[in-house]
């Protein structure tokens, strides 16, 4: 026999039990990171904004979420933010929650977590944002 | 090693920090009392402890996930470097916060 079967440098077991590359996973890698870069430049703004604002009157914090500038960081960052940690804690329950159902349930709770907190908070942002508090 | 779990458990603590910001958030659409519970809570000792703790985690979590995207670069592997930054990390960690809090006037 000869050809690109046999040439192969995988053993023929390996090769039937399907078990080599994952052939996933590059998608999941970019995005940590490209969320990652995203979040080096949104997180300080937002940091020094909630150390600033929150030192404030209700009233002055409301003006300050009026502001469509502060709505726009704000609404980026809990997307970009929650992406990003929706990736990461998938990785972390992955490698250590070894129990199927138990990892299925976790997985399913931080990713229906992670676009509620999104949806949910661009949702009250937005409110502020509009005067519609 | 030390610095690797410290990434994992920063960001998983940043994760629970950013839900409890999207709930300020619905505290300041509920109204002048939700918020008001909110302020008063992070105006107290234990509040002011676990703001400081977002903040240490933040600034770790962004240097060492700096360093990750270096790390991807395929550069700085050797273990003095390794080593070295591990500790500027962590210094850098608990002391960027409070220079942070002194520059915004909340802390002396």
């Amino acid at each position: 026999m000869s050809g690109p079967e046999t040439s192969s440098l995988r053993t023929p077991l390996g090769r039937v039990r399907g078990l080599g590359a994952a052939r996933t996973g590059a998608g999941h890698f970019v995005q940590q990171r490209a969320s990652a870069i995203a979040l080096l430049l949104l997180s300080p703004y937002i940091a020094w904004s909630l150390v600033t604002v929150t030192q404030r009157p209700y009233a002055d914090i409301l003006a300050w979420m009026a502001q469509p500038w502060n709505a726009l960081a704000v609404i980026l960052f809990l997307g970009v933010a929650f992406h990003h940690a929706r990736l990461g804690v998938q990785v972390v329950i992955e490698d250590y929650i070894t129990r199927p159902v138990t990892k299925a349930a976790l997985l399913l709770f931080v990713n229906f977590a992670a676009i509620a907190a999104i949806v949910g908070g661009a949702f009250a942002a937005a409110r502020i944002s509009f005067g519609a508090y | 090693m030390t610095t690797s779990i410290l990434h994992r458990a920063t960001g998983v603590g940043l994760a629970m920090g950013a839900a409890v910001m999207t709930a300020w958030l619905w505290a300041l659409v509920g109204g002048e009392d939700w918020h008001g519970a909110f302020a008063q809570f992070f105006g107290s000792p234990p509040g002011k402890v676990l703001g400081y703790l977002w903040g240490v985690a933040l600034a770790f979590h962004m240097a060492s996930g700096l360093r990750h995207l270096v790390w991807d670069a395929g550069a700085g592997f050797s273990p003095g470097v390794a080593k070295a930054w591990s500790w500027v990390m962590i210094i850098w960690g608990f002391a960027a916060p409070l220079v942070v809090l002194s520059v915004a006037g909340v802390i002396g």
